[in-house]
């Protein structure tokens, strides 16, 4: 299995509203999106995150839960997800440590089979030095994109708020061998 | 912002590119050291199985950034994490969070196995170090390890910020008893470089 980059936003130098990867090739079998990223939400010191599909924001149409944890408590979310959007882990915000970014790492398995829902799995957080239980967040994640639709666009959004300069989205497609077995 | 697609229409390269790997011969070996690490790159993988001497049945992996020597790390560290099932006390069904602050390096709990465990068994530890060559933003590191010990097991993950902008150019990693423990051979460290486009 080998990956390849297919896009990037490159370093993101002024305020970007949300990043939307389109047109992406099918010649892969899966897709991971690789987030440094910081939002400028400024009422808490994290913010959320979130992936659409082909521009699809249908009520019902992406399921999610989160195993997680912030240094004091953990526990597990499913409640919580916008069911528009895939919830990825959450970032930094704009009352976090300055020069704080969160990381994301997020798989999205077999992207182009037309008869499979679209599995995604994603681990990301960040610390940022403070005893505040909003001031740090790890997390896994699974999540469901309820659509046979082969997955040809990506939207990734910080809620509704932007990015902070110096953050980074990169997009990869994974490959995977001939080799077969029995 | 426009969106850089990959150029040209040569054939894609991989973006996954071993840089370096170390496997462990000797009985005499306390640390991994990479140096000169390329500046090429976007990201960093770490990758570490890993199995101390020690009178132990597991215990951390450490990660130096830009130092060489064990508890020579500056404090400028901190750390949240999640950890089931903890392997040096055989809990069952405990799940904790805990933040360590100004640890001096990058901790991966439970990722070396020491010598109460059976034979041939390893740690194992994945660190993902994402724009390890930017001079703007502090170095955010997500950690994953899994052991199991046949009758003690463990997961972990934690997001380690390194408060430094520098870039990282050096990583050692040692067992977490540092100079008390030697490093079982077949222990194995392999560094990769993920590479984004036009990279």
């Amino acid at each position: 299995m080998s990956m390849f980059p297919i896009a990037t936003t490159g370093t993101m130098t002024g305020s970007l509203g949300q990043v939307f990867f389109n047109n992406i090739p099918s010649n892969f079998t899966h897709l991971q999106l690789r987030v440094y990223g910081r939002g400028n939400l400024s009422t808490t010191a994290w913010q959320t995150s979130g992936v659409q599909f082909n521009l699809d924001g249908t009520g019902g149409n992406y399921n999610g839960h989160e195993m997680w944890a912030n240094g004091s408590n953990q526990g597990t979310t499913s409640a919580g997800f916008f069911n528009a959007w895939f919830n990825s882990p959450y970032m930094p915000g704009n009352n976090s440590l300055a020069n704080t970014f969160g990381i994301q790492i997020i798989d999205i398995l077999d992207y182009t089979n037309t008869n499979k829902f679209k599995t995604i799995r994603a681990i990301g957080g960040f610390d940022d030095n403070n005893t505040s239980t909003t001031n740090q967040r790890i997390g896994v994640y699974s999540g469901q994109y309820r659509s046979t639709n082969a997955i040809t666009s990506i939207t990734y959004n910080v809620a509704g708020n932007t990015f902070i300069a110096g953050s980074r989205v990169d997009l990869y497609g994974i490959a995977v061998s001939n080799a077969t077995g029995v | 912002m426009p969106i850089l697609p990959l150029a040209g229409t040569a054939a894609p390269r991989g973006a996954l590119v071993p840089i370096a790997s170390l496997v462990i011969t000797n009985t005499s070996t306390q640390q991994f050291d990479f140096v000169n690490i390329p500046q090429i790159y976007q990201d960093l993988r770490l990758v570490v199985s890993m199995r101390n001497t020690g009178n132990n049945l597991a215990e951390g992996c450490l990660v130096y950034l830009n130092v060489n020597t064990f508890g020579f790390g500056d404090n400028t560290y901190s750390q949240t994490n999640l950890i089931s099932n903890p392997l040096t006390t055989g809990a069952t069904g405990a799940v904790t969070s805990t933040r360590d602050t100004n640890p001096q390096r990058v901790y991966a709990w439970g990722a070396s196995v020491g010598a109460l465990a059976s034979p041939n068994i390893f740690g194992n530890s994945i660190f993902d170090f994402l724009s390890y060559a930017g001079t703007t933003g502090f170095k955010q590191t997500i950690v994953q390890t899994f052991a199991d010990t046949n009758g003690a097991n463990s997961m972990y993950m934690s997001a380690n910020n390194w408060r430094r902008t520098v870039a990282i150019n050096q990583i050692s990693i040692f067992s977490e008893s540092g100079g008390s423990v030697f490093l079982v051979p077949g222990s194995t460290a392999t560094l990769y470089g993920v590479r984004s486009v036009n990279q």
